[in-house]
């Protein structure tokens, strides 16, 4: 018995992560994709609230402070064809069938314990960065993994429009009270690296004229 | 320090002056909890945030633990006061009371970043002064706390031993509700 469960596990390990590497190859053929899904929820390992977890974190934050040094590359061809699209078609309606064959479509991500959820449930309110504006706050359209990694569409929040600033009761403390956001979404969907998600946010309806969300990143 | 002479709280060597026990006063007051109490329901959070029980300041209720007064504080307290207070002229005194109270939740945010650089410590320690002299300015019938004095040590332990999560007391706290919650009455399986 001595010595077979080390060599036992070890032996899985490998094989998981060999298969975990097969399934990034471009060349992969497609009736093997309905297999990734299956494989990513059997070898899924919950680590939130231990050491392992806190190394995670620091990875992300590493690589979000490399400034993309490591980040997916978002410019290859699918997923800026994807972006063509979000920018030409305001409605984006049907962008499921618009993503590329071989991505596997997530209802959600488990990351540093958080769970980031599509559609209107509070997981996937978000701040996160965008190459051109400040941190903005917006909701989870869609998640999909391809390539190995993974890709949020997001539906943002409208800016504040200056003639409301007066609403804003927040003292320029945003760090600690929040902001003031609009309730509105923009049309226009956005395409981002997951890595780009900074955080949750709680919110709560300040106003109807005009609609007003104070937003308190968490 | 003057200003406390000048009230005649403490003698000339800085030494606290014995008025006999102050009169608790109330700084949010039965209209401002319910406030609370009604963002707490409208409030949207994720659902893996560690909501503060839904009735704050009654005692039927039961204390908070250290995870719900961080929520309690750091959002729904900031979220109903900067709503409420933050409208308030400069000179008010709920604005000044709010402000001061926005340093110390920025303090406290800074102190729980998962990664912290040298400029994140400045910044704590600078916000974490500007509450405590602002604290001594609004409640001058108040002592400074043993807690509130450490707080002002924190900065130089964030630089020799890094982010909190790595040192702090939680996992003990967790262990002594384990052994709490164990049954002490010698009776098998009761």
């Amino acid at each position: 018995m001595a010595g077979d469960l080390e060599k036992s596990k070890f032996l899985r390990f490998c094989r998981s992560q060999n298969l975990r590497h097969l399934f990034t190859e471009a060349q992969l053929p497609v009736e093997i994709l309905p297999i990734i899904a299956t494989f990513e929820k059997r070898y899924k390992v919950n680590i939130r609230g231990t050491l392992l977890d806190d190394a995670g974190s620091y990875g992300i934050e590493q690589r979000i402070k490399l400034g993309g040094k490591h980040q997916p590359d978002i410019d290859g061809s699918h997923i800026a064809c994807i972006r063509d699209y979000l920018s030409s078609n305001d409605n984006n309606t049907g962008i499921k069938e618009f993503i590329p064959s071989r991505a596997v479509v997530l209802q959600h991500v488990e990351r540093n314990g958080r769970r980031y959820q599509s559609g209107g449930n509070p997981n996937g309110l978000i701040i996160f960065s965008s190459p051109d504006t400040t941190p903005k706050a917006g909701q989870i359209v869609l998640i999909f993994l391809y390539s190995s990694h993974t890709f949020v569409i997001i539906r943002p929040f409208r800016e504040l429009e200056a003639s409301y600033r007066p609403f804003d009761f927040t003292l320029g403390l945003a760090e600690a009270a929040g902001y003031l956001s609009s309730a509105e979404v923009e049309s226009a969907l956005i395409l981002v690296p997951f890595t780009k998600i900074l955080s949750h946010f709680a919110s709560i309806s300040v106003g109807t004229e005009p609609p007003l969300l104070h937003v308190l990143p968490i | 320090m003057q200003k406390r002479l000048a009230e005649g709280l403490v003698d000339d060597d800085g030494a606290l002056l014995d008025h006999g026990t102050p009169k608790k006063t109330n700084v949010l007051g039965k209209d401002t909890l319910g406030e609370i109490r009604g963002d707490m329901e409208e409030l949207k959070l994720p659902s893996w945030f560690r909501v503060a029980p839904k009735h704050p300041g009654e005692v039927r209720w039961g204390k908070f633990k250290a995870d719900e007064w961080k929520s309690f504080c750091t959002v729904n307290l900031p979220i109903t006061l900067s709503r409420l207070w933050g409208k308030r002229p400069k000179i008010d005194r709920h604005y000044r009371m709010l402000d001061n109270f926005l340093q110390l939740v920025t303090a406290v945010n800074l102190a729980n970043q998962r990664r912290i650089t040298e400029e994140q410590i400045i910044r704590y320690h600078s916000h974490i002064t500007t509450y405590l002299k602002g604290f001594i300015d609004l409640y001058p019938f108040a002592s400074i706390t043993p807690y509130q004095h450490l707080s002002l040590h924190f900065a130089t332990h964030l630089r020799r031993w890094g982010p909190t999560h790595s040192w702090r007391c939680f996992a003990f706290e967790r262990y002594n509700g384990v052994l709490q919650g164990l049954p002490t009455n010698n009776k098998f399986g009761q």
